[in-house]
Parts: C-alpha cells; sequence; structure tokens
C-alpha cells in the first residue's frame, strides 16, 4: 500500500497522471491497489481517461482494434500533426491501412536482418565500456544507456553518426515538454522539434536520390531510409516525400530511447540486488531470459487507445470518443497472470509479458531491442563483472509515457 | 503423437517461440512464425511447450 492515503482508490485515481509527482518514483504500490480494488478506474484528468490494469483486459484492448483504436496514441500532443503531417505512420493507423505501411519495414526489422548490426553492437559497446572501466565512477545513462542503442540505431536508420548530437538533443527535449498534457507547451516544442526533423529528413532523402542517381549507393535500401524510400504501399506506389519524413520522425521516436530507458531500469535493479548481478556472472546463458524479465517487470511504455464502438468490459461501459490508457506496469505485476509478479525471476516461464504491446501494433523494434539488449548485458558482465549503486546521488525515476531513471550513477570495480 | 497448431491470425512476429524453440518454430520473412513440425515427436514437446506458453498472443496451441 501505499501508506500516504487511506481513501479509497477510485478517488485517487480522478486525480492520476502520468505526471503526477507521487507516482513518479513507483507506481507498483498504487498500481496494485487498483488492480484489486478498482480494476476500470477513471480520471478526471487531461479531459479524462480510463485505466486498465488486469493484464487480461489489456491483452484484450491491444487485440481488438476495430474497438480501441490508435488514432489516439498520447493525451496532449497531435505529435507529427503538429506540424501537418498527418498522423504518426503507422502507429496513429488502424486496419488494414495500417498494415499496409508497416509491411514497408517489417523485413528489415526482422531478428534475422537486426543480426547484421550485431557485430557493430559489440564493438560500440566495448569501447564504452572501456571508457566506463577506465573512469571507475560514471553516470550509466550518459556514458552507455544513451550512447550504445543511439549509435546502433543511426547505422540501422542510415543516418551519420556525426549527426547523432542532434539526435539526442531532439530527443531530449520532444520527451521534456512534447509529451506534456498542457496542449499549448506540448505543440510549441513539437513544432519546433518535429520542424527541424522534417528539414533534417527532407534534406537526407534529397542527398539520397542524387548520390542515387550518381551511381555512388552500392545498396540503396541497406538501410531503414533506404527501405522506406524504395518501399511501396500495398504494392501500388511508392510513399510521398511527405509520408516518408513522417515515417522516418516516427521510426526516431520509437528507436531513439526505449532502449536506454530499458537499460537504466535494468541495470538499477542488477546494480541494487547483487544476487540478480551474480546469477548471471555465474551462468551468461541466463541472460536472453533475464532480459525478458527485465522487460517484464519494468515496461517502459504506457500507451493509450480511443474508443471507437461501444463495448464494456468489467461491468464498465465504454462509449466511443472515450480514451482508455493501459497501465502496463499494473499488467506486468498482476498475479493473476505471473506467479510472484513482484519478484524477479530471471529464469520465469511461461513470460508471456506485453512490453512490446500486443495485437496488430507490436513493438516493430523488438527484435532490435533484444539484440542490443542482449549484447549490452553479455559485453558488460565480462569486461565491467563489478559494479555497484553510487550511493552518493539520489536515484530519481519518472512515469510518464516512458518510464525510466533520469541519471543511474554507478562505481565500477571492487 | 501431440499436434502442434498456429493461429496465424493472431500471430504478430514477437519471435518468442523461434528464440526459445528453434528446434520446433522459424519465422517467415516477415517474422511470422513457421511450423517445423506439426505432429511433436516426444523429444520436441518440451520445447514446443515452450514456444506455446511464452507466446504473448495466445497463437499457439498443443494438443496432446
Amino acid at each position: 500500500m501505499t501508506g500516504t492515503s487511506t481513501a479509497p482508490v477510485s478517488d485517487l485515481a480522478k486525480s492520476f497522471t502520468l505526471f503526477s509527482p507521487e507516482y513518479q518514483q513507483d507506481p507498483a504500490p498504487f498500481y496494485a491497489r487498483l488492480r484489486s480494488e478498482c480494476p476500470i478506474a477513471h480520471s478526471e484528468q487531461a479531459g479524462g481517461f480510463w485505466m486498465i490494469s488486469r493484464y487480461e483486459d489489456q491483452r484484450y484492448i491491444l487485440q481488438h482494434p476495430e474497438i480501441y483504436s490508435s488514432k489516439t496514441l498520447i493525451l496532449g500532443s497531435k505529435l507529427s500533426d503538429e506540424i501537418g503531417l498527418g498522423p504518426d505512420i503507422p502507429i496513429m493507423y488502424d486496419p488494414p491501412v495500417h498494415g499496409k505501411y508497416r509491411k514497408i519495414i517489417i523485413s528489415a526489422l526482422s531478428k534475422a536482418n537486426v543480426e547484421r548490426y550485431e557485430q557493430l553492437a559489440i564493438d560500440t559497446a566495448r569501447r564504452l565500456i572501456d571508457d566506463m572501466v577506465a573512469a571507475g565512477e560514471v553516470n550509466f545513462t550518459t556514458a552507455f544507456a544513451t550512447p550504445f542503442p543511439t549509435t546502433i540505431f543511426c547505422a540501422v536508420m542510415g543516418i551519420p553518426v556525426a549527426d547523432l548530437d542532434r539526435f539526442v538533443g531532439w530527443k531530449e527535449e520532444f520527451n521534456r515538454l512534447g509529451l506534456s498534457h498542457d496542449k499549448e507547451v506540448a505543440a510549441e516544442v513539437n513544432r519546433r522539434v518535429f520542424g527541424e526533423m522534417a528539414d533534417y529528413f527532407s534534406h537526407l532523402i534529397q542527398q539520397r536520390r542524387a548520390d542515387e542517381a550518381a551511381g555512388l549507393v552500392a545498396d540503396p535500401q541497406s538501410d531503414l531510409v533506404g527501405v522506406l524510400m524504395h518501399g511501396q504501399y500495398d504494392n501500388e506506389r511508392p510513399l510521398t516525400d511527405k509520408e516518408l519524413i513522417n515515417y522516418c520522425i516516427l521510426v526516431f521516436k520509437g528507436g531513439m530511447d526505449t532502449v536506454t530507458n530499458v537499460l537504466g531500469m535494468t541495470f538499477y535493479h542488477l546494480a541494487s540486488d547483487l544476487n540478480l548481478r551474480n546469477q548471471l556472472l555465474t551462468d551468461p546463458e541466463l541472460i536472453p531470459s533475464a532480459i525478458e524479465e527485465f522487460l517484464r517487470y519494468e515496461p517502459v511504455i504506457t500507451g493509450l487507445r480511443e474508443v471507437v464502438a461501444e463495448d464494456a468490459i468489467g461491468g464498465v461501459t465504454f462509449k466511443p470518443g472515450d480514451i482508455v490508457m493501459l497501465l502496463n506496469i499494473a499488467g506486468a505485476r498482476d498475479p493473476e497472470q505471473f506467479e510472484a509478479p513482484d519478484t524477479i525471476d530471471l529464469q520465469r516461464t511461461p513470460n508471456r509479458h506485453l512490453a512490446f504491446g500486443a495485437g496488430p501494433h507490436r513493438c516493430l523494434g523488438s527484435h532490435l531491442a533484444r539484440m542490443e539488449l542482449t549484447v549490452a548485458l553479455r559485453e558488460i558482465h565480462a569486461r565491467m563483472p563489478n559494479y555497484r549503486l553510487d550511493d552518493r546521488f539520489p536515484h530519481r525515476f519518472r512515469l510518464g509515457y516512458l518510464r525510466g531513471v533520469e541519471d543511474l550513477h554507478l562505481i565500477i570495480g571492487q | 503423437m501431440p499436434r502442434l497448431s498456429a493461429d496465424y491470425s493472431l500471430c504478430q512476429g514477437h519471435g518468442r517461440c523461434y528464440q526459445l524453440a528453434p528446434e520446433v518454430f522459424d519465422a517467415d520473412e516477415d517474422g511470422h512464425t513457421v511450423l517445423k513440425v506439426e505432429d511433436v515427436p516426444s523429444d520436441l514437446v518440451d520445447k514446443a511447450e515452450l514456444g506455446v506458453e511464452n507466446c504473448p498472443e495466445l497463437a499457439l496451441k498443443l494438443e496432446r
């Protein structure tokens, strides 16, 4: 229990948002009360929304896009449509249009295809780990969790790594205010950030076309920008420039920051509980299963759907236009689905976690994320086995749409 | 012999099955599941079960 209030949990829910200060460190105790006492709760904030906390209900919603549309994904901003690019492609579309956009890049992000980037991931990880070991005391967030996945993201996307700092800057601005429930604040930030990004991708695409025309590109479809430039919507037409730019910005939103936050939360738990860390040191074969468990225990993304056809769950009727928020961390700790859900069990099976969602919007980057996380855990435990939390620093967490730890300070060595 | 089946309308390409049990499951070009066996021999039943019980979409079934 939260220990701070004995009010009915349905009353506490009325004032809940993902940015409420009291839930930033650890929403799990509040979510546990919601799940057992009021599994379909209602918040009156940000225009009002339903809060879904049971695992089964979350999967049902994700698997029924004909009732629960993706046209609303966050409560404040219109995202890319702030600059007139339309809904984010493909994530804010519903079937069947969604699948036609998604089909263009699904194969490029398959498990088999992302393995092409494994060596780059290993080399990048080793370089960053050597620097951390030499430093002895590090901010893991800036020393590894940010540069590692973003460097690989540049290669996958086809962005010169020299431009990485600009992307990290855009990412930080977007995360800080672009997701705000204050529509005016979010709109102002997103118009600027996405405007700059649209200019960037527009130039990149023009340059790529010129290079291809001059015969300077050996394999035009070796990265995602190239796959998108040459892809066909529904096998009938190429994407327009507006669609290309929109799609590039969406891939950026999905790919730049998610693994950073999973790494931060994962290493927070590993550094706080040496028993967990020692299990990985003793048996590195546990790493793939450990990754699934950290993804389950701390799913970083909270998503929304907009009701488009009347439906009822658990005796509560939803009307078209209603918003449902899927409290992913609540579902991930649901004892109806997971045995001993509050325990991190690195060998957990079955583990049907929904950290990458479910239904037609299953995270397209999930195979890339798993590859990156596998390399990170393997290389760090092989080369930097001794690390612990640096208790001189507070460890501040955020809930938001993308959960994470702000700065994770570690001491490396004995 | 236990019978393995997939509901391809539910499979979304999470890849948990072919990651955990590559002896039993494979991927098509888009990463959706492909069953390498349908009548599962006894030495692969545990592996098949591992794939089935970890599918987040409940798209796989093993009937004994």
